[in-house]
């Protein structure tokens, strides 16, 4: 419901994370989140830069590639257009984790209307007692002791968004423009309860006065939102597939099926979060053209935001507590209000040249000036037992915590300076140099500086004799370049700061400090990333006048140098992590994209693009004391994401089997797998490659399309795998019928021969439990899955009324489409719908809901 | 051309002028939080003892109380209660956070320690290094090898080379003499007040306290250690060069009913600051615990029965064996929990301000009870020693003084409890076990690894093993961040292994 996208075009060349894509919106560094929320219809036009090439103009965010996007200005005709769009999306959960159907809810083999897992007896369709007695202590409650498939479905609702745009244009970008675009997004999120709202405005004008050209931007967008706290799907995962959920509903905390958690439904009502946000942008365009060849550019703007959300927890009052008076699990009531605040400011000063240095020889030259600079505020009062029910306020609170307050802020300056020559119409070469300083590094480290240098030829027109039906265009490209970013270290963490921990000043002491457990080395400098590509853009055989098939292929070669890292260190340097700059990767990345369009006539046309694409990143050096870091690494588990010399990274660390050089699992004489004695590396989370593929038909007025992608040579750990293993609802657990087995291709320790004889599991249903619950999933290998997925990403039909109708009714446009969403996912069998491989950077878990597709209907009319 | 080169110029000077404005960029001054160095010693004293007390408090006897047999759990309220310590399921995330806070949280006294400012700070130094040194051994006990000379060098050295636990124990006691030695030659160093949450500044209590440490760690080594030299190392001190009556090693900053503020025993196992929160269901006395006060095992009743445990629904004491399931509990009569003796019996103002025990009074007299039996000082009584460690438990737990004393009379004679009863250092033990119950857990686990005694307390339900585990796994930040100098990793069968050099 609260979609945060993450747009990255070529790998993971940087092992600190940050490897997303810059948006830049009319020239101005903008967020996926903007972008999201435009109309497609005011966009004039997306170009998209892959690699580093962007760095030069936009600074090191830009060092993974740029999507650079135009709004219109004006209308087509220049006089006044008015587009309306509305959508209504209906969102579904696409899939389920498979479960086991032949055991219920119980704890060691006997039933047990209390517990959250499967651990009972096998179902025999007889009347059993399901769920805590309610509405008294004596009120039992008898369900039939059989599988109920998807069981935990009937709690979602379908998701309904509705979006409403309106934009209206006039006026043209010569004579002066305006552009106004409204957007409003009405959410009903799949856990009941859960809304949102958005409003977007947009507005843009300019225009040119004389040797001036002066243009404004300003947009802001409104969020509100009141979702549900915590995670419906886990609470609702924690239970046997003989409950029926439904029954359980009505929201009181003891209408429940286990006594050892809350109602989900309780959470509903009384968990919750109101959550606002604003977001304001603007921006001032100011150019004046001193000459016929020399513009200079003045560009600033703000980008301000603040949230405020109010988090509450109501009471809960066991006043009819179970079993003999031990057990009362009434909650005290809590509170949490937080109010951020954060603003960018930032201007640019550039001069552009466009000379003519002789009559085959153009340049194109920049020289600019930036300066940005960011701060950010966040209060929080937090505290506990309202002393009226149902108000939400600090003033209601019978115990308010220490207020928190925490402030940052960054600063950096840049020169920039570009050279462009070309020669004829044929051959470009570009030199680009940039000079960062950052404030968050200390003196005598911030200023980095970053050069790149690209050639680029287009052999059909030097060379106008080879251009013809088989090739109609093409280009060869390449290029040297390097980015210095320092992007990683956050304000002020390269000094070793105290702070005071929660509780001081006590009345005793007074006032106390502790040194951060969080450090970044005082001497970091900006980590360099010096990427070597080459290319073609080939387009072949023209037809009927376009060209019907083009090829795009790239390779590119990067190295990253004194990566800055953030890394878990031995505990007993003082440190819970800390941020280095050592380490360096290396990435090879190659892409071919083919175009083509095997049909296009009058009413026919049918167009198709496949593209191949793949990516390795090795790792070459961590520290000078160690070969492995951890990069992501998870409280109380052993899994981690790590980045290993000589191994692919991100890779997936964690336990194993040990096995004997023929690959048996070796066990010891109780049965139980042992360990291996060391974190072994247990896959790797990108893919080796990626194929997507995307065609239309289209005829008359009909467009129908589809989106799929397939890729493959990647694993990823299910959280929920191991979830299921604990509360006894993994298909393994139930494959033998719970009875001890022969571990398959396993062999007792000292033996030598494959193990025939010793059982695994023990001989009574608690010790077969405890060998799921502690043994299996102490080996992180169990959960390793492959990632491998193909996705029809949407399939979309859409008509266009013709000129002559939309003539008769007095529209230029009106368009009705319908498209479904993540359609459909195939997965490899190992994989039982656990989880979507592509969610949690390769350690996956439960998200607040399963996986989803969507259907969506719009309708598009424009006068 | 010359309007161009104007305006080339103009545009270069304001880049020049702005990149020349350095202060433009200074802004990387902590506004929220001081810098570390800047921070005197006596500034840095109460966070770094609060921390690691509260580790001790919770962890540190939860682990002991749960290996030792102290603990049973509530399966009426809770699901698998304890789980892992009763199942034994001992890997490199049991119990992590224990060698994580302690390493992280000892770091600020090694700060202290390592204050380099002009003034001197000597005394609040010496608090440092007792204080390190004295959970430095625990991690030790507890691990075996561990990096400890080369620790706390924050980003200087990220991954730290392990120092043998022989080599370390020696080093604890030139600590600890360093420490006696300083707070000897004080004149000149700066008072410490309040800011010491232990002592509230009194040096004779902290040379005290350095005293019963270097006990410990001599007691600690009975296994390995010779009688000479054990002397030789407590030469010259007596009773009153130990922790004695009314001088508990007690952590207490001003603790008050509210959020972030209760006493950490109470706020773990107790109740929530607004009372909201019910935590004194979980725990329960095992059937051994309540044996050894009841009379079963000693046929005296021993009156800290009342304070250490509440009744029951029938008045009486109900207590669980661990590991026990719900389905074979006969709940009838409801269950036992800790009493008033340890505060967690009710939500009150008094019990959520209660000291957090670091050391008590009665484990300084069974140290030196232990130790005189033993010929390690000689200037010790080991009777003496006994009675004031029972009767140091007793004024602890709130029970009378004259129940102490009949008590002791009574228990004199009795086989495994009273030291006329035959087995001198099983009775110590067995005395000690129940002193240690629950506030210092994990010495009732240590010494029944070192020492054998008491040797009936029963093992969880459905265990297969046939022993106790003896130690830790080093932890996954190890395994993690410090792969080229940790030893491989262990499994759960290693828990069993004795390789620490003293069990």
């Amino acid at each position: 419901m609260n979609p945060n996208t993450q747009i990255i075009l070529r790998g993971y060349g940087s092992v600190s994370g940050g490897n997303d894509a810059l948006i830049v919106i009319d020239d101005v560094i903008s967020t996926a989140g903007t972008f999201g929320s435009l109309d497609p219809n005011i966009i004039e036009s997306v170009n998209v830069l892959k690699g580093p090439v962007g760095a030069a103009l936009y600074g090191s965010s830009g060092g993974n590639g740029v999507i650079i996007v135009t709004t219109k200005k004006g209308s087509k005709e220049g006089k006044l257009t008015i587009d309306l769009k509305t959508t209504k999306t209906l969102e579904t959960i696409a899939y389920l984790p498979n479960r086991q159907d032949r055991f219920g809810q119980g704890y060691q083999g006997d039933l047990d209307w209390t517990d959250q897992g499967s651990w009972g007896p096998e179902y025999d369709g007889s009347q059993q007692v399901v769920g805590i007695p309610f509405p008294t202590s004596s009120d039992w409650r008898l369900g039939t002791y059989e599988h109920i498939d998807d069981h935990i479905s009937p709690f979602f609702n379908t998701g309904i968004e509705d979006q409403y745009t309106i934009s209206l244009a006039a006026g043209n970008a010569k004579d002066g423009y305006a552009n106004l675009s409204v957007n409003h997004v009405d959410t009903e999120g799949l856990v009941p309860g859960d809304e949102r709202v958005r409003n977007f405005f947009n507005f843009s004008a300019g225009k040119k006065l004389g040797k001036w050209n002066i243009k404004g931007i300003a947009r802001y967008t409104a969020v509100d939102s009141d979702t549900a706290n915590g995670n419906s799907y886990f609470d609702l995962s924690q239970s046997a597939s003989n409950i029926d959920i439904t029954r359980f509903s009505s929201g009181n905390n003891r209408d429940h099926w286990t006594l050892y958690a809350d109602s989900p439904y309780w959470n509903l009502r009384n968990r919750r979060t109101d959550a606002e946000s604003n977001r304001f942008e603007g921006i001032l365009d100011l150019s004046y053209a001193v000459n016929d060849n020399i513009n200079v550019v003045l560009r600033s703007g703000v980008n301000s935001f603040s949230s405020n959300s109010v988090a509450f927890r109501n009471a809960y009052n066991e006043t009819d507590p179970y079993i003999l008076n031990l057990f009362d699990t009434s909650i005290g009531s809590a509170y949490s209000s937080t109010g951020s605040y954060s603003r960018r400011l930032y201007t640019d000063l550039l001069t552009n040249f466009n000379y003519e240095l002789s009559e085959n020889i153009s340049f194109n030259g920049l020289l600019g000036y930036n300066m940005t600079g960011s701060e950010f505020v966040q209060r929080q009062i937090t505290g506990s037992d309202f002393a009226i029910e149902g108000f939400y306020d600090v003033s209601n609170l019978n115990l308010v915590d220490d207020p928190t307050e925490d402030k940052s802020k960054r600063r950096s300056q840049s020169l920039m300076a570009s050279a462009e020559f070309g020669y004829k119409n044929f051959l470009t070469v570009l030199l680009t140099g940039r000079n960062d300083w950052l404030s968050q590094i200390s003196k005598e480290n911030r200023s980095a500086f970053y050069p790149s240098a690209s050639v680029s030829f287009v052999p059909t027109n030097a060379f106008t004799d080879i251009k013809g039906k088989w090739l109609n265009s093409a280009k060869i490209y390449g290029g040297w370049t390097q980015v210095a970013t320092g992007n990683a270290v956050s304000p002020y963490s390269i000094n070793q700061r105290a702070f005071s921990p929660t509780g001081f000043p006590f009345n005793g002491t007074g006032n106390s400090f502790v040194s951060v457990s969080s450090l970044t080395d005082q001497n970091i400098v900006p980590e360099t990333v010096t990427t070597i590509e080459v290319g073609t853009n080939l387009d072949m055989l023209k037809v009927n006048g376009i060209p019907r098939i083009n090829l795009d292929v790239a390779y590119s070669h990067q190295t990253n140098e004194d990566q800055i890292l953030g890394v878990t260190p031995s505990s007993t340097s003082g440190l819970q992590s800390a941020s280095i700059n050592v380490g360096s990767t290396t990435t090879n990345a190659f892409e071919i994209d083919l175009g083509f369009t095997p049909i296009k006539t009058e009413n026919w046309e049918w167009n198709a693009r496949v593209g191949y694409s793949t990516y390795e990143t090795i790792v070459d050096k961590v520290t000078d004391q160690s070969d492995r870091v951890s990069t992501t690494t998870i409280d109380g588990a052993t899994r981690a994401i790590v980045a290993q010399v000589g191994e692919v990274f991100p890779a997936i660390a964690g336990t194993a089997y040990t096995r004997d050089e023929e690959g048996r699992i070796v066990i010891g004489a109780d049965g139980n797998p042992i360990r291996s004695s060391e974190l072994k590396i247990l896959g790797q989370v990108a893919p080796d490659y990626t194929i997507n593929f995307n065609t239309n038909v289209k005829y008359k007025g009909f467009t129908l399309g589809a989106t799929l992608d397939y890729r493959t040579g990647h694993q990823f750990y299910s959280g929920i795998a191991n979830n299921y293993a604990f509360i006894g609802a993994s298909v393994e657990s139930a494959v033998n019928g719970r009875k001890p087995f022969i571990l398959p291709n396993s062999t007792v320790q000292g033996s030598g021969v494959t193990n025939t004889t010793v059982l695994t599991g023990g001989n009574t249903a608690a010790s077969f439990q405890n060998y799921f619950a502690d043994v299996y999933r102490s080996i992180d290998e169990n959960f390793v899955f492959d990632a491998t997925a193909i996705k029809i990403r949407e399939v979309a039909l859409s008509y266009s009324f013709n000129q002559n109708v939309l003539d008769k009714i007095g529209l230029t446009k009106l368009n009705v489409g319908i498209a479904g969403r993540n359609l459909y996912t195939f997965l490899p069998k190992e994989n039982r719908g656990y989880n979507d491989p592509e969610i949690g950077g390769g350690l996956s878990n439960y998200s607040t809901t399963p996986p989803t597709r969507s259907f969506a209907l719009s309708v598009n009319v424009a006068f | 051309m010359r309007k161009i080169k104007n305006y080339i110029l103009t545009a270069f000077t304001i880049a020049a002028v702005s990149t020349s404005c350095d202060s433009y960029l200074d802004v990387n001054e902590d506004p929220n939080n001081p810098v570390l160095s800047q921070i005197t010693p006596n500034l840095l004293l109460a966070g770094a003892q609060k921390f690691t007390t509260d580790t001790y408090v919770i962890t540190a006897n939860r682990l002991g109380s749960t290996f030792s047999g102290a603990w049973g759990g509530n399966v009426a309220q809770t699901a698998d209660p304890f789980g892992n310590e009763f199942r034994y399921n001992i890997t490199s995330t049991f119990f992590d956070g224990l060698w994580d806070n302690w390493f992280i949280r000892t770091a600020n006294f090694s700060n202290i320690v390592n204050y380099s400012g002009e003034e001197n700070y000597s005394n609040h130094k010496a608090i440092a290094k007792i204080q390190r040194a004295f959970y430095s051994q625990l991690l030790v006990d507890l691990y075996g090898d561990i990096p400890y000379f080369e620790r706390h060098l924050y980003t200087e050295l990220l991954q730290v080379p392990y120092d043998e636990d022989t080599v370390i124990y020696q080093d604890l006691i030139a600590e600890l003499d360093s420490a006696i030695d300083m707070i000897a030659n004080n004149t000149g160093a700066i008072e410490v007040g309040n800011e010491d949450a232990i002592f509230d500044g009194d040096m004779s209590l902290w040379t005290k306290f350095a005293n019963t440490i270097k006990l410990r760690v001599v007691v600690r080594q009975s296994n390995v250690i010779s009688t000479a030299d054990a002397q030789t190392i407590l030469a010259g001190l007596t009773e009153s060069d130990f922790i004695g009556f009314n001088e508990a090693v007690t952590f207490n900053p001003g603790y008050s009913k509210e959020n972030d503020r209760q006493t950490p025993f109470y706020n773990s196992y107790g109740f929530s600051a607004d009372g909201q929160s019910v935590r004194n269901q979980l725990i329960a006395p095992t059937i051994y615990s309540l044996e050894v006060l009841d009379g079963t095992k000693s046929s005296v009743n021993d009156p800290r029965l009342n304070t250490m445990f509440t009744t029951d629904n029938a008045s009486g004491y109900t207590g669980i064996q661990q590991g026990q399931t719900l389905q074979g509990f006969d709940a009838t009569n409801g269950i036992s929990n800790l009493g008033t003796g340890f505060g967690v019996d009710a939500d009150s103002e008094a019990n959520a301000t209660r000291d957090a025990i670091i050391m008590t009074v009665a484990e300084s007299f069974f140290l030196q009870a232990e130790a005189s039996f033993r010929g390690y000082l000689t200037s010790g009584n080991t009777q003496n020693s006994f009675d004031n460690g029972i009767r140091a438990h007793f004024q602890m737990l709130g029970n009378t003084p004259a129940e102490a004393n009949t008590y002791i009379a009574n228990i004199n004679t009795v086989n495994g409890f009273g030291l006329a009863g035959g087995n001198q250092l099983e009775a110590i033990m067995m005395q000690k076990w129940i002193a240690m119950h629950t506030f210092g857990g994990v010495e009732a686990w240590l010494d029944m690894t070192r020492t054998g005694f008491p040797d009936d307390v029963p093992l969880p339900i459905n265990q297969t093993r046939t022993e106790r585990p003896v130690k830790l796994l080093y932890p996954n930040s190890e395994l993690q961040g410090n792969t080229n100098n940790v030893p491989s990793i262990q499994n759960t069968d290693d828990a069993f292994v004795r390789t620490i050099f003293w069990n």
